[in-house]
C-alpha cells in the first residue's frame, strides 16, 4: 500500500501561518492538521471568521464538529451573522450536526433581532424531530413579524412537527391571510404532519 | 389557409425553468404557479445538484435562492458564468435579504434579476415570462 | 397486485403526496434521488415495509420512518430500495466515461513511468473492481501505454476474501458478452465462473473502513475513486467525513464516481462537478 506523501507533521508554528495564507489549498492542508491541537476550537473559530473558501470552510468546520461539544457550538454561533452566505450557511449546517449541544444557541439565535439570523436559526432545529425545538419554533410564530422568518420556521416544522404543531400553523394562516406563499406552506406543512 | 409561401405556424416549444432552492415549499409553490402557464420545471436542492441539473439541460431559465446549504446561490452563479456551456443561461435570484451591496454583489455575479422574497405567483410568472421569452399566459 | 389479507385492509397504494413526501425523506437522509421513474418499484418497497411494520396506513408508516431515532427502519428502506444486487458492468455507462473521458484527462498530466491508480471503495465481492480492469482491457485504447493499477478495498473481510477468490454465479455475469466471459473467465463445473489469474492477481485487495482516517490517509495519488452506494449507508458527519478522506487520497485532478443516484450535493462542497457525455462525475480541482 503506497504511504502518504506527506512529510513528518508540520510544527505548529507553520501550520499556523499556513492557517493565515493566501494559498487557499495550504489553508485547507492546515485546517486540517489543527484538529488534533487542545486549542482547536480557538484556532478555528479565529480563522472561521475571516474564511470565505468553500473548501477551507469545509474542512475548519468538519474539525469543530468532530471536536463537538458546547464550546464548539459556542464557536458557532455568531458566524450566523456573516456577510459570507457560503460561511454562514456551513455555520448553520454545523450546529444541526452538533445536536443536542447546539439547542440553548438555537433557543438563543431564534430570538435574534437580526430576521436574517432567525431565518439560518431555524436551521439548525432540523433533525431534532417532535421535541422541545419544535415546541419552540410553534411558540414563536404566535409573535413573529417578519413573513420570511415565518416562512422558515413553518418549513422546517413541516419537517420536525408533530400534530401539536398544527393549531400554532393554522393560527398563522389566520394572522397573515393575504400572502400566497404563506398559506400554501402552512397547508403543505399541515398536510405532512403525522395524524397521530 | 397557406399559399405554399408562408411558414405554418408551429406552437413554440415549452420553456424549461431550472428552480434551485433548499426549501421544498418554495419549489413546490414555484411549481405549482408556473406549471399552469406551460412552463417545464425541475428542481435542485442547492447550488451543487443546480450545476449538475444546469449542466444536463437544456434551460432556458434558472430561478436560484441565496441562502443553500453546501453551494450559496452566488457561487452557484460564479461556477455558472464560468461553464462554457451554461455561462449565458438568464439567472433571476431570490433574497430574504434586500440590502443594496446583496443586490450589487448579485449584479457583480452575473445575475440578471434580483427579487426579494417573497416572491408572488404573479411577479414569478411575469418575470419568467419576460426573460424566456414565452407569452404570458 | 397481491396484498397480504390480514384482519385489518393493508394499504394497496402509495397517493401522488405521499409517494413525494418519501422521496423527500429519503433524499434528505440518504442523497438517494428517486422520482416517478422509479415509481412502480418504490410503491412496492413502501407497501412492504408498511405490512412488515404493522403500519396501518402509508401515512402512519411514514411517521414512523420520521420518528424513529434509531435509523433501523431507514436501514431496512435504504437497503429494500438499493437492492444490494451487484454484478459485472453494472451501470456501465461509467465505465464507458472512465475510458472516454476521465482517462484521457488523467494521462495528459501524467509523467513517463507513472501510474493511473484505479481505487473501488467498497470493493464488495469484486464485481466492481474486475469489471473496471476488463473493460478497460477492451475498451480503453491506451490501456498498454500505462501501468493501471487497480486497488479493491472493503470493510468486510469476508466480501475481500471472496473478491479476492473470483468466483461468480451465472446471475453475476449475465451482462457480460460471450467472447469477454471465454477471455477473462474459466468455467467451473457446478456452472460457475472464475475470474483468471493473471487478472485476478493484478489487483490490489486491501482491507480499509472508510470512516477510519488514519487508514484513508494511507492511501494517495489516486486517479479516480468508484465509491458506488457506500455512502449512502452513513450519516450526515461521517458522510462528509469520509468524502474529506476521499479527496485527500486523490491526486489534485483526480475523480470521484459515486452510484447513479448518488450526488455530491447532498455530501460535500469539496469537488467541483464535471459533465461528461456519459456521466456526471466529480473531481478534486487540479492544482
Amino acid at each position: 500500500m503506497r504511504q502518504s506523501s506527506a512529510a513528518e507533521p508540520a510544527d505548529r508554528a507553520s501550520v499556523l501561518a499556513a492557517l493565515d495564507g493566501t494559498d487557499p489549498n495550504a489553508r485547507r492542508t492546515a485546517a486540517r492538521a489543527c484538529r488534533a491541537y487542545p486549542d482547536a476550537i480557538d484556532i478555528i473559530a479565529r480563522r472561521l471568521a475571516a474564511e470565505t473558501d468553500p473548501r477551507v470552510l469545509e474542512v475548519l468546520v468538519l474539525n469543530l464538529v468532530a471536536v463537538g461539544g458546547p464550546a464548539a457550538a459556542a464557536a458557532l454561533a455568531p458566524l450566523l451573522r456573516s456577510d459570507d452566505a457560503g460561511r454562514r450557511f456551513a455555520a448553520a449546517e454545523a450546529l444541526q450536526d452538533l445536536g443536542p449541544d447546539a439547542l440553548p444557541f438555537f433557543d438563543i439565535l431564534v430570538r435574534d433581532p437580526d430576521p436574517q439570523v432567525r431565518i439560518l436559526a431555524a436551521e439548525i432545529a432540523r433533525g431534532h424531530a417532535g421535541g422541545a425545538a419544535a415546541q419552540t419554533l410553534e411558540h414563536l410564530l404566535a409573535e413573529e413579524t417578519e413573513v420570511n422568518v415565518c416562512c422558515a420556521f413553518v418549513d422546517v416544522l413541516a419537517e420536525i412537527g408533530t400534530v401539536a404543531s398544527a393549531p400554532a400553523l393554522r393560527a398563522l394562516k389566520a394572522r397573515m391571510p393575504d400572502n400566497s406563499f404563506l398559506t400554501f406552506s402552512v397547508d403543505a406543512a399541515l398536510a405532512q404532519l403525522p395524524s397521530n | 389557409m397557406s399559399d405554399g409561401n408562408v411558414t405554418p405556424i408551429r406552437p413554440a416549444p415549452a420553456k424549461r425553468l431550472l428552480v434551485v432552492d433548499d426549501a421544498a415549499l418554495v419549489r413546490a409553490y414555484y411549481r405549482q404557479a408556473l406549471e399552469p402557464g406551460g412552463f417545464l420545471v425541475d428542481e435542485a436542492f442547492n447550488g451543487i445538484e443546480g450545476l449538475e441539473k444546469a449542466l444536463s439541460g437544456p434551460y432556458d431559465l434558472v430561478v436560484v435562492d441565496v441562502n443553500m446549504p453546501k453551494m450559496d446561490g452566488l457561487t452557484f452563479v460564479h461556477r455558472l458564468r464560468e461553464a462554457e456551456e451554461i455561462a449565458c443561461l438568464p439567472v433571476l435570484m431570490t433574497s430574504t435579504l434586500n440590502r443594496d451591496r446583496d443586490v450589487a454583489a448579485a449584479r457583480a455575479a452575473g445575475v440578471n434579476l434580483y427579487l426579494v422574497k417573497p416572491v408572488s405567483e404573479d411577479d414569478l410568472r411575469l418575470f419568467a415570462s419576460i426573460m424566456t421569452g414565452a407569452a404570458e399566459r | 397486485m397481491a396484498t397480504a389479507r390480514t384482519t385489518q385492509t393493508a394499504p394497496e397504494s402509495v397517493t401522488d403526496e405521499e409517494f413525494g413526501r418519501f422521496c423527500d425523506f429519503i433524499y434528505r437522509r440518504t442523497g438517494l434521488a428517486y422520482g416517478q421513474a422509479k415509481r412502480y418499484f418504490i410503491d412496492r418497497r413502501i407497501l412492504d415495509r408498511v405490512e412488515k411494520t404493522g403500519s396501518a396506513t402509508v401515512q402512519s408508516y411514514l411517521s414512523l420512518l420520521r420518528f424513529d431515532t434509531t435509523g433501523r427502519e431507514l436501514e431496512e428502506v435504504v437497503n429494500s430500495l438499493t437492492v444490494n444486487e451487484t454484478y459485472f458492468w453494472r451501470e456501465e455507462h461509467q465505465f464507458a466515461c472512465l475510458a472516454t473521458s476521465i482517462l484521457p484527462e488523467v494521462v495528459r498530466r501524467k509523467r513517463p513511468g507513472q501510474p493511473v491508480r484505479i481505487w473501488s471503495l467498497p470493493c464488495s465481492t469484486g464485481e466492481e473492481p474486475y469489471s473496471i480492469a476488463i473493460w478497460l482491457l477492451e475498451n480503453w485504447p491506451d490501456v498498454d501505454r500505462y501501468n493501471v493499477e487497480i486497488i479493491a478495498s472493503d470493510i468486510d473481510t469476508k466480501v475481500l476474501a471472496a473478491a479476492q477468490n473470483g468466483v461468480y454465479d451465472a446471475r453475476s455475469v449475465q451482462k457480460l458478452p460471450k467472447w469477454v466471459l471465454d477471455r477473462y473467465f474459466q468455467r467451473l463445473p457446478d456452472d460457475t465462473w472464475r475470474i483468471v489469474e493473471s487478472l485476478r492477481g493484478s489487483i490490489e485487495f486491501t482491507r480499509i473502513n472508510a470512516s477510519d482516517k488514519a487508514q484513508m490517509a494511507a492511501v494517495s495519488d489516486v486517479d479516480v475513486i468508484f465509491c458506488r452506494n457506500m455512502l449512502i449507508y452513513f450519516d450526515d458527519v461521517s458522510r462528509r467525513e469520509a468524502a474529506e478522506s476521499m479527496f485527500e487520497c486523490l491526486a489534485p485532478g483526480g475523480f470521484v464516481c459515486l452510484g447513479h443516484s448518488e450526488s455530491m450535493s447532498r455530501i460535500s462542497p469539496l469537488f467541483d462537478v464535471r459533465r461528461f457525455p456519459d456521466a456526471i462525475v466529480y473531481q478534486r480541482p487540479p492544482k
